[in-house]
């Protein structure tokens, strides 16, 4: 009988922690990202443009200068992913033009499980021009819970409750209109 | 004893419960999906090493034709994707993605051949719920597993490795590996293998 008992509490908070990690409320966790990429430096607005000189910049999204990150988690290899890149583009194109959100928010994307040609690939094959980041091991994956793709987060990095996760929603965009609508109210509030 | 076995179930259908929930936290994208995964590793060894030849095979594949590996002799390179098992999580993740590459093996002068052990009707009901597919997709069903066999790849419990074979254009292997069935081979593994003997 206590066997049972511990089985049921061994079970329940790993199999449960799965899905709440990017709860609505949790604060997202600490994961590292590698910046590559000059131009992706510069939106970010992370500084140290001559350490990509020499190959690469660490950062964590509290590095990024913004208000909130919208974080998409994806895979070259998911469907969805593929079938919804040109809407993300279309949602990045409005972000950068409308200039109550431009400073605010920011948007980069998480490849799960995708090495960086693979991150490469995606980005050339969809001509996407907001910053991909490769978690080729499934680390970061692991620390957000393994959600699946795509995934779209959306983190307070500004004022009280930073790293807050204020969005959290697995599946494509479906509507751009929405989801900016969504934006805006975090960004004008 | 009846206290005793009535507290027994009582624990016994709360575990349940728990691995419910666990199962119900699934996602949409999971419903379609059978979960077998993880799998035992087998000590599959390629048949075929670099620089033989590959074996000569014919299967049928889902556009109806029936692919013949030396088809492509003398004018294109041939990449082999055995998977273990469609509707399967780490299957129904690599195909779509080479899905997305035909431009790759465009400027490699390459095709690719996506092998199962499912049958035709199934392969071709899980390609199409991929997107576009561009590539070949055969079964290796009947006889069951003949090819996975000749390669090196049919495992014991009657589904191919995930393996991945390079064939150049005079037919010679130039690479061979099984993977870990568990994950996904690096893309960086077949572009390295085609710019190599582009």
């Amino acid at each position: 009988m206590f066997c049972l008992i511990g089985v049921i509490f061994l079970l329940a908070p790993a199999e449960l922690a799965a899905g709440a990690v990017l709860d609505v409320g949790n604060t997202f966790p600490e994961v590292v990202l590698n910046v590559e990429d000059e131009d992706d430096a510069r939106y970010l607005d992370v500084g140290g443009i001559m350490d990509l000189v020499m190959g690469s910049k660490k950062i964590t999204i509290h590095d990024v200068k913004t208000n909130f990150l919208v974080i998409q988690i994806f895979s070259m290899y998911c469907p969805y992913c593929q079938a919804d890149a040109p809407r993300v583009n279309t949602l990045f194109g409005k972000m950068r033009k409308d200039p109550a959100i431009n400073d605010k928010v920011k948007l980069i994307g998480i490849g799960a499980g995708n090495t960086k040609l693979e991150v490469a690939t995606f980005k050339n094959k969809y001509a996407i021009d907001f910053p991909l980041f490769s978690d080729g091991d499934f680390s970061i994956h692991k620390k957000i819970g393994e959600v699946r793709t795509p995934y779209f987060i959306i983190v307070k990095l500004q004022g009280a409750r930073k790293g807050e996760v204020l969005y959290s929603r697995l599946g494509t965009l479906e509507s751009v209109e929405s989801f900016l609508d969504v934006i805006e109210k975090l960004a004008v509030k | 004893m009846k206290k005793t076995v009535a507290v027994i179930l009582l624990h016994f259908f709360f575990m349940v419960f728990i691995i419910s929930i666990s199962l119900a936290a699934s996602t949409a994208y999971r419903e379609t999906i059978s979960h077998p995964y993880p799998l035992p590793l087998t000590n599959s060894t390629p048949t075929v090493s670099v620089g033989e030849t590959a074996p000569d095979f014919s299967l049928p594949s889902i556009s109806g034709a029936r692919v013949t590996l030396s088809q492509f002799r003398g004018s294109k390179n041939v990449v082999l994707s055995f998977v273990p098992a469609a509707w399967t999580p780490i299957c129904s993740d690599q195909w779509p993605g080479y899905g997305i590459i035909q431009d790759i093996f465009i400027q490699n002068n390459a095709t690719l051949i996506g092998i199962s052990v499912d049958n035709i009707p199934t392969l071709h009901a899980w390609t199409k719920q991929m997107g576009s597919i561009w590539f070949l997709v055969c079964a290796d069903f009947y006889p069951h597993g003949k090819v996975a066999g000749e390669y090196g790849v049919l495992r014991p419990d009657g589904m191919a490795e995930r393996a991945i074979f390079v064939i150049d254009k005079e037919g010679r292997m130039r690479f061979a590996r099984v993977y870990d069935i568990n994950t996904r081979p690096p893309l960086e593994d077949i572009v390295a293998v085609l710019q190599a003997i582009r």
